[in-house]
C-alpha cells in the first residue's frame, strides 16, 4: 500500500506510537527526512532514537500513525516489497553485526551472492571497492574476532553499501570508540555522503558526529521531536531542554 | 498451568513451522552443499569418537547384564540376539541421539542463540537474506543424515563390545555369538527387502536427527537477552530435544511394533 508523502520527503513519520509493554517509546512522533538529506537524531538514553530506525527498515510496525517510506507505508507493506525496499538501504549496526564465521570479503559478499545474479568477479570487484571506500583495504581474509572495534565498524559500514543504497541507516556507529577513530568514522560517514550522495539516519549520542555529518539535527524527547535545526542553530540554540542536554558542549559551535 | 500450555503449544508450532520451511527449502540443498558437508563433518567426525566410546560399553552393559541372567536358564548362548536387538532397535538409535542432542544440538543453539544476540540474525533480516536457508537447513540436514550413519556405527560398535564380554566373561564362543546375532537380524520387512530391525532403527535416528537439529535451532533463533539468554537457550534445546526424542521414540516403536 502506499501513499503520497511528499515530492522530495523520502522518510516520513506521522504521529508514530510505539510501546513496549507498558513504557511508551514514541509519542506520536513526527519527523521528515528529505532525499539526499543527513539527519541525526540526538536524545537521551530510552526516548526510542534505534526504535526509530528499526521502523524505517521494518523490524518493528508503530501501533498507531505512519512510517512512509518512499511512499510505502511500512506497516501495510507486503513482505516482497520491503524486501525490494530493504535491497534500497543499508543499515549499520553498533557493533556492527558481522557474521562471526565468515571472513571479512565473504561478510561483504553475502547480500549480493544472496540477493544478486552478478558474477563472482564482478562480487569480488565491488568487494574490493568497498574496502577501498572505507579505508581497510587488504583485510579480505580476517575474521571480525581479528579486527579492532574501528574497523569492525568500517566493514559493517562497507557491508552496508555494498548494494549502493540509498538510504543508510546507522544506529550509534561511533559509540564506544576512542575519539580519534570516531572522528575518523565521522569524516568517513561525511566523505560517503558526499561521494554517494545518499540519504542518511544517524543515530547517535556522540556531538562530535552530530556536528561532522548532519544536514539537520532532531533532538527527542519522552518520544517526540521536541527540537530540530541545522546544526549551527541547533548548538547555538537556548532551549533549556537542550542546553542541559548537551553542557558545555553546545556552546564550541 | 494454561499459561504453561499456551507456551507448550507456541514452542511447539513454531518448531513445526520452523521444520515446514526448512522442507520448503530443501530443493536448495544442493546449492547449499558447502555448508551441508560443513555441518556433516560437525555432527558427525566430530563426535564419531564419543560414539564409538560410548557404543562400546553399552554393548557391554547390555550384554553383561542379561548374559548373568540368561546364565541362570542356560540360555547365554542367545546373548548375541538380545545384544543385536537392543542395540539395532532402540539402544544404538536413542544412545546416537543422545549424545548428539548432548554436543552438536547444544553447539548449535549457542552459535544461533549468540548470533540472535549479537544481532547479526537481525543484520540477515535487513539484508533481506533468508536465514532458514542459510542456518536452519544445512544444520538440521545436516544432523538428519548424520544421526542414522552414527547409529549404525553405535550399533555395530555396540555388538562388539558385546562379543567382548560374552567371550570373556560368559564363555560364549564368538561364532556362536555371531551367528545368532545374524539370525536375529535376518528377517525382513516390507521395505527393499531391508531388515526390519535395522531399517526401523534408523529410520527412528533420521526422526530423531530431524527433532534435535529442528529444536536446537528454533531455540537458538529466539535466543534473547545477552549470555544468560545463550545459556538458557542451550538448556532448553537439550532438555527439549531429549523429551522430544523419547516421545517419538515411543510413538515409532509402537507404529513399528505395536
Amino acid at each position: 500500500m502506499t501513499a503520497p508523502a511528499g515530492e522530495d520527503v523520502l522518510i516520513r513519520f506521522e504521529g508514530v506510537v510505539k510501546a513496549f509493554g507498558e513504557k511508551r517509546v514514541l509519542n506520536g512522533l513526527d519527523l521528515d527526512v528529505h532525499r539526499g538529506e543527513t539527519v541525526v537524531v540526538m536524545g537521551p538514553s530510552g526516548t526510542g532514537k534505534s526504535t526509530l530506525l528499526r521502523h524505517v527498515i521494518g523490524l518493528l510496525r508503530p501501533d498507531a500513525g505512519r512510517v512512509l517510506v518512499d511512499g510505502n507505508d511500512m506497516a501495510t507493506i507486503r513482505p516482497r516489497e520491503l524486501r525490494a525496499l530493504r535491497e534500497r538501504m543499508g543499515y549499520v549496526f553498533q557493533d556492527a553485526a558481522l557474521l562471526a564465521w565468515m571472513n571479512v570479503a565473504d561478510n561483504l559478499a553475502l547480500p549480493l551472492r544472496e540477493t544478486t545474479d552478478l558474477s563472482e568477479r564482478e562480487i569480488e570487484r565491488r568487494v574490493q571497492e568497498k574496502l577501498m571506500l572505507v579505508h581497510v583495504p587488504g583485510s579480505d581474509e580476517r575474521f571480525p574476532s581479528e579486527l579492532s572495534g574501528g574497523m569492525r565498524k568500517r566493514v559493517g559500514l562497507a557491508r552496508a553499501l555494498i548494494t549502493d543504497p540509498e538510504i543508510v541507516l546507522y544506529d550509534e556507529p561511533t559509540a564506544g570508540l576512542d575519539p580519534e577513530i570516531a572522528m575518523s568514522i565521522n569524516l568517513l560517514m561525511r566523505e560517503l555522503r558526499e561521494r554517494t550522495g545518499t540519504t542518511a539516519m544517524v543515530v547517535t549520542h556522540d556531538i562530535g558526529t552530530a556536528r561532522t555529518v548532519a544536514d539537520r539535527i532532531a533532538f527527542l524527547e519522552a518520544g517526540r521531536v521536541h527540537f530540530q535545526a541545522p546544526p549551527d542553530e541547533f548548538f547555538t540554540s537556548d532551549d533549556p531542554r537542550l542546553v542541559r542536554f548537551l553542557g558545555h558542549q553546545g556552546s564550541r559551535a | 498451568m494454561i499459561r504453561a500450555t499456551l507456551d507448550l503449544c507456541r514452542d511447539v508450532g513454531f518448531q513445526l513451522e520452523l521444520l515446514g520451511q526448512v522442507g520448503l527449502r530443501l530443493r536448495s540443498a544442493f546449492h547449499r552443499r558447502g555448508l551441508i558437508a560443513d555441518q556433516f563433518f560437525q555432527s558427525g567426525l566430530k563426535v564419531f569418537h564419543v560414539v564409538l566410546f560410548v557404543g562400546l560399553f553399552v554393548g557391554m552393559i547390555v550384554a553383561l547384564q542379561t548374559g548373568i541372567e540368561l546364565s541362570r536358564f542356560g540360555q547365554e548362548d542367545q546373548i548375541g540376539t538380545i545384544v543385536s536387538l537392543s542395540m539395532c532397535r532402540e539402544m544404538g538409535p536413542f544412545i546416537t541421539a543422545i549424545i548428539l542432542a548432548a554436543t552438536v544440538g547444544s553447539a548449535l543453539a549457542a552459535e544461533l542463540g549468540t548470533m540472535a544476540v549479537n544481532e547479526e540474525l537481525t543484520a540477515l533480516e535487513v539484508m533481506s537474506i533468508d536465514k532458514v536457508n542459510l542456518l536452519v537447513m544445512p544444520r538440521v540436514l545436516g544432523l538428519a543424515v548424520m544421526c542414522p550413519v552414527l547409529a549404525i556405527v553405535c550399533d555395530t560398535i555396540g555388538i562388539l563390545g558385546g562379543a567382548l564380554i560374552s567371550e570373556s566373561q560368559l564363555g560364549v564362543d564368538t561364532t556362536m555369538y555371531f551367528d545368532t546375532v545374524v539370525e536375529a537380524l535376518a528377517p525382513v520387512g516390507n521395505l527393499l527387502g531391508l531388515p526390519k530391525d535395522i531399517y526401523t532403527g534408523l529410520f527412528k535416528a533420521l526422526v530423531f536427527g530431524t527433532v534435535i537439529g529442528t529444536i536446537s535451532c528454533a531455540e537458538g533463533l529466539r535466543a534473547r537477552g545477552g549470555a544468560v539468554g545463550v545459556g538458557e537457550c542451550t538448556r532448553r534445546a537439550v532438555r527439549n530435544s531429549i523429551i522430544a526424542t523419547i516421545i517419538a521414540n515411543y510413538f515409532l516403536t509402537w507404529a513399528f511394533f505395536g
